[in-house]
């Protein structure tokens, strides 16, 4: 599927970018120093720069950042963290804590990705302004594969969608605008949602900064996609059927790596795996339908055990050729077949029994099936009265609100309360993020809330702010006009899938791919069908296309995805890709599952 | 603006530096030069004159004595620098570098960088007296200047262009709000940051606001900016500011919100006890909105709830009496647990308590509104934690008759149970195939899960089930039902001769009636 290198464009080249600029960073303080990093910030660093880069460049010991104060070594500390209030506090309390014994250290705080505005006053807040120095550090886009990009800003999501902090904007324009530093300016673009029009924003600030000579560069990618996460929250919230969507949703991948728990490979300590297009099998499997990759493992392995099988009778001549080309290779082949095969059983396991009630209520929603919403609600009921992991739970909730356009009061209150019983009164403050957010919608009655409480104007502010249009509803609607649901009559052919819903059983295709794959096949970016049915979704769009008479773009496009990818949407992407012949290179703020998605909005 | 001091300042000089003429010149960017001259002279002359920063110091670094917010303090830093590379390249337009640097003082300019023969030559102009003709007509171009100047205090002119500080923000580039004085101003500025969408840029201008106008204006204005709102609610929340930020959206008429936030506000309490009191505080404040009754009762079953748990944990941990405390010791309290965790564990410890004791699970059930479903799966589970699988009929009985539970502990019947059970609510409610396996991963005993197999139908599935878990009871059940005596002899293989339904299968051979 992939021969990326064939495009000439190479993705490593972003991870050299930013380790280079990272041992600037480090470098602002020189000398030896001690490194003091935000735990949320670990998985980015292991994956821009090893441990000796570090050393290399004067770092001695190394800290998780935690209340307390790390034993001071050297003359200098240099603290990597997210622009979070936490972190801030920790690092003024250690300083404070420092200076009494230690007057002379030298303390360096690094943002990542962003020095925003209010950490200067914090700072002053404590005292410490000028005390300590300032640095920005904001990543490129770290390559987890030749076709896939993340940031790792896990907290966007909360961050943009339920705070309306779109701060993080800024540094994914900068990504992008490396991007079109090394390979021209893409001529064509569509984006939509609030997020993605605060990154098209920003980059046009950043693109004018930019050399003129720049503009003259002959493009490499011809087509920018930037969507919001909530232009499509069906796809994170129903279960995903691919091998690599399965092993996300069951053991997490974060970053590019899954750690498998003891118990499923088979030793005392759990194993971290790098899941890339390096482990061939992997590679082969990763996007295929789940119901299929046990079948093809097991052939796979009887392939190399004939192949062993052969060693038995093959002469001293032979022996000594395979043992010098080939053994090495079964060797892999054979580890890394026993440990697929190991996760696949694992995850068929766990998913015994409940998954087939829960897929046919899933689907039966999306498709608007007769029946279904009884049966989603009996099963979500079952499953709250279990007490079965909330994020799993919620995401059957909130399908159930946006496959009906929202739910009834009455039925919100039941559900509710069935919520609140299983997983504590706190997560009243969970249901209304969601319903801030939009994933859970409920439809007032009319004749509900005409009470006598409160001055008559907060009365009239109130029933101004209801009468807004509420996202989450009308998914229906824009799920028709995008043809999302269904569409070809045939039958999907899950184990060599040709249409892109193979993902989800057939039963829907996922949004961001359908948008892609109707713009890369029509003569301009943005038909009118498309820009009509996008209206339909949360968010205005903007499109750049490419003056008349410029050479025809090439068929390379970056897909950005502002609040977290998940792999059913990576997979369709692939397929995409291969359909429609052109490179598609996918790029995130992270990678994510519904139930990722929905913790990190629910109530701690 | 004071124009004494105004004039006492610009006064020093007789004439302006050259620079300053082309300044003028270029009409376009005369407001922002002028305005931010203004500005920054304003800053320096409330520091009484300080001295001019000339450290080029890095950004991040030279900040160490500043503490303000003034533009000289905040916008030297990089300036300084980019300044003299201005002036060191000698164009007499330094239209492109210099508007990078944005918020350079005139004032600041005049005394920084007047190179020293410029500042030989002005001194000489002045002793050199005012009668010639030549000063006569220095004299009208100072008083032309002069007016340009004041015309360049005009309150349009004081002021950056919003975009540019906006911008500024979102590069990472110095700024200062101190310019923005008028209310048109900070209006404008704010709603520039709020059309870029980024956060940093909408807190710095929302707070700048906030410092700086009085609470009524500012909450007027943030009524039409929802975005704004938002933001700076979640800045306040990320602060653990809370009563500021309920207070706020209570202003705004956001009910909901507000009550949300103060139940948030009244769950970071760490005492139980504390918590109590604050929830039952909001009940008659933030919660008494009739569009929150739904809220409102949710909180008020949380305030029920978290009494009975406290009431159970000052119970159990001194209750020496109760064999299951002893048998299974308490892991946590259960003040703080959910509604059917509290149930799970007062079916553990207190499945035979009479309603007056504070953990029967029978009081719990009657004030609290729970399904059946939830009671059953629940029961179920804890019964099963401490290995007592009640039957259907049971689980009905005590679903209905609340006052039986006590004799309902024995489990004799079950051995004779052949499954007909035919209106249970627990097969009404529970999907009976899940339970069957929750059962028997939970060690439940054939007998016991044979009663539940029995419940499901169609037959077929039931008898798969029955094979399934190798449920010998439910598969001869199954056959006896469908008269299949052949089939009951097959199974008689899978049987161990010596358990009791091996005898069973033997004497339903014998007995039950067949097919011919």
């Amino acid at each position: 599927m992939s021969e990326p290198q064939s495009l000439g464009l190479d993705v490593e080249i972003l991870r050299r970018l930013s380790r280079d600029r990272l041992v600037r960073v480090l470098e602002d303080a020189p000398g030896s120093k001690d490194l003091i990093i935000d735990g949320d910030l670990m998985k980015m660093f292991d994956r821009i720069a090893g441990t000796s880069l570090l050393r290399n460049h004067g770092v001695g010991k190394m800290y998780r950042l935690e209340r307390l104060p790390p034993p001071v070594d050297s003359g200098q500390r240099v603290y990597l963290v997210k622009p979070s209030l936490i972190s801030l506090k920790y690092i003024a309390e250690h300083v404070h804590a420092d200076r009494v014994n230690h007057p002379h250290l030298q303390v360096h705080v690094v943002v990542v990705p962003r020095l925003v505005s209010w950490i200067s006053s914090l700072l002053e807040e404590e005292g410490l302004y000028g005390a300590l120095t300032l640095h920005e550090f904001t990543p490129e886009f770290i390559p987890l594969d030749d076709d896939l990009l993340t940031l790792e800003m896990t907290s966007f999501y909360r961050d943009a969608f339920l705070e309306g902090d779109f701060s993080g904007c800024v540094s994914v324009a900068r990504a992008i605008n490396t991007l079109q530093d090394l390979y021209g300016r893409i001529p064509n673009v569509l984006a939509h949602g609030r997020a993605a029009t605060a990154v098209v924003n920003a980059l046009d600030l950043l693109t004018q900064n930019n050399s003129p000579k720049k503009s003259n560069q002959i493009p490499e990618i011809g087509y920018l996609f930037i969507f919001d996460r909530d232009a499509d929250y069906v796809t994170p919230l129903l279960t995903q059927l691919t091998y690599e969507g399965a092993l996300d949703e069951h053991f997490g991948i974060q970053a590019g790596v899954v750690e498998l728990p003891g118990s499923v490979v088979g030793q005392e300590m759990p194993r971290k795996i790098q899941v890339n297009s390096q482990d061939t099998i992997f590679d082969n499997i990763r996007n295929m339908h789940f119901g299929g990759v046990s079948r093809y493992l097991v052939t796979r392995a009887r392939e190399v055990k004939a192949k062993r099988d052969q060693t038995q009778t093959m002469t001293t001549e032979q022996m000594k050729e395979f043992v010098a080309n080939e053994l090495r290779a079964v060797k892999t082949l054979q580890a890394s077949l026993d440990l697929h095969l190991q996760t696949c059983e694992a995850i068929t396991s766990a998913t015994q029994g409940d998954l087939e009630a829960r897929l046919l209520a899933e689907h039966g929603l999306v498709t608007g099936a007769g029946g279904a919403a009884s049966l989603a609600t009996d099963l979500l009921e079952n499953l709250l009265a279990r007490m079965l992991p909330m994020p799993n739970n919620l995401r059957l909730l909130c399908l159930y609100s946006l496959a009906q356009d929202g739910l009834s009061r009455k039925e919100y209150k039941r559900l509710a309360s069935q919520v609140v019983a299983a997983h504590g009164h706190r997560h009243l403050c969970t249901l209304h993020n969601l319903r801030q957010l939009g994933l859970l919608t409920v439809n007032e009655g009319s004749t509900e809330g005409s009470g006598s409480g409160g001055t008559q104007l907060q009365e009239r502010l109130a029933q101004m702010t209801s009468l807004l249009p509420r996202r989450g509803s009308g998914w229906k609607e824009a799920a028709r006009r995008l043809g999302l649901v269904g569409g070809e009559d045939d039958h999907i052919d899950l184990h060599s899938p040709t249409h892109m819903s193979y993902v989800f059983n057939g039963a829907y295709t996922p949004a961001v791919a359908k948008i892609v794959s109707d713009a890369l096949a029509s003569r301009s970016i943005a038909p009118l069908s498309l820009t009509e049915a996008l209206k339909l979704l949360p968010g205005t769009t903007v499109t750049r296309s490419s003056s008349p008479g410029s050479p025809v773009p090439p068929r390379v496009a970056l897909v950005v995805l502002l609040g977290g990818l998940t792999f059913a949407e990576i997979a369709a992407l692939r397929l995409l890709a291969v359909i429609s012949s052109t490179r598609i290179i996918l790029a995130s703020t992270s990678t994510i599952t519904g139930s990722v998605l929905l913790s990190s909005v629910a109530h701690l | 603006m004071n124009r004494a001091e105004n004039e006492a300042y610009w006064g020093s000089t007789d004439t302006a530096p050259s620079a300053l003429d082309s300044f003028f010149d270029e009409d376009s960017e005369v407001s922002w030069r002028g305005s931010s001259g203004a500005a920054s002279w304003r800053a320096k002359s409330d520091r009484g004159e300080g001295k001019p920063e000339v450290s080029g110091a890095s950004p991040s670094s030279s900040g160490s004595s500043n503490t303000s917010y003034s533009i000289v303090d905040n916008i030297t830093v990089t300036s300084t620098q980019d300044w003299a590379f201005v002036e060191v390249g000698g164009s007499g337009t330094n239209s492109g570098r210099s508007v990078a640097g944005v918020g350079k003082a005139i004032g600041e300019k005049l005394d920084s960088w007047k190179p020293p023969s410029v500042s030989i030559k002005w001194n000489s102009s002045q002793g050199q007296g005012s009668s010639c003709a030549q000063c006569v007509a220095k004299d009208n171009e100072i008083i032309k200047l002069k007016k340009r100047l004041e015309n360049s205090f005009s309150r349009y002119n004081l002021t950056l262009p919003p975009e540019d500080t906006v911008k500024r923000i979102l590069l990472g580039q110095p700024y200062s709000l101190e310019c923005y004085r008028s209310h048109e101003d900070k209006i404008a500025l704010l709603d520039t940051a709020l059309a870029t969408l980024d956060g940093s840029a909408i807190l710095a201008s929302v707070i700048h606001l906030k410092n700086t106008v009085k609470k009524t204006l500012f909450v007027k204005e943030m009524q039409t900016r929802p975005h704004a709102v938002q933001v700076y609610v979640s800045y306040l929340k990320k602060r653990h500011n809370y009563p500021e930020a309920i207070d706020f959206l209570g202003l705004l008429g956001k009910t909901e919100e507000a009550a949300i936030l103060s139940y948030e506000l009244a769950l970071t309490g760490k005492a139980p006890e504390g918590k109590l009191k604050n929830f039952k505080k909001l009940l008659e404040t933030n919660f008494s909105h009739p569009g929150l009754a739904f809220e409102a009762s949710m909180v008020e079953d949380n305030i029920k709830l978290l009494s009975r748990q406290l009431t159970i944990d000052e119970v159990d941990q001194k209750d020496q009496s109760n064999p299951m405390l002893a048998k299974y010791p308490r892991a946590a309290n259960v003040a703080g647990k959910p509604l059917l965790t509290t149930l799970f564990y007062c079916c553990m410890y207190h499945w035979e308590a009479g309603e007056s004791h504070p953990g029967s699970p029978l009081a719990l059930r009657k004030e609290h509104d729970l399904t059946s479903r939830q009671l059953l799966w629940t029961v179920l589970r804890g019964r099963a934690r401490v290995h007592h699988w009640p039957l259907p009929q049971e689980l009905d009985a005590w679903k209905g008759n609340k006052g039986l539970l006590g004799a309902l502990g024995s489990l004799t019947s079950a051995l004779g149970g052949s499954g007909r059970v035919g209106t249970s609510t627990v097969k009404a409610k529970l999907p009976i195939d899940q339970l069957v396996r929750y059962l028997a991963t939970s060690g439940a005993p054939s007998n016991i899960l044979a009663v539940y197999i029995g419940l499901v139908d169609p037959i077929g599935t039931r008898l798969t089930l029955a094979l399934n878990h190798k449920c010998h009871q439910a598969v001869i059940d199954v056959y006896v039902i469908q008269k299949d005596k052949g089939a009951l002899e097959k199974y008689m293989k899978e049987i161990p001769e010596g358990l009791p339904e091996y005898l069973k299968a033997e004497n339903a051979l014998k007995t039950a009636k067949w097919k011919l």
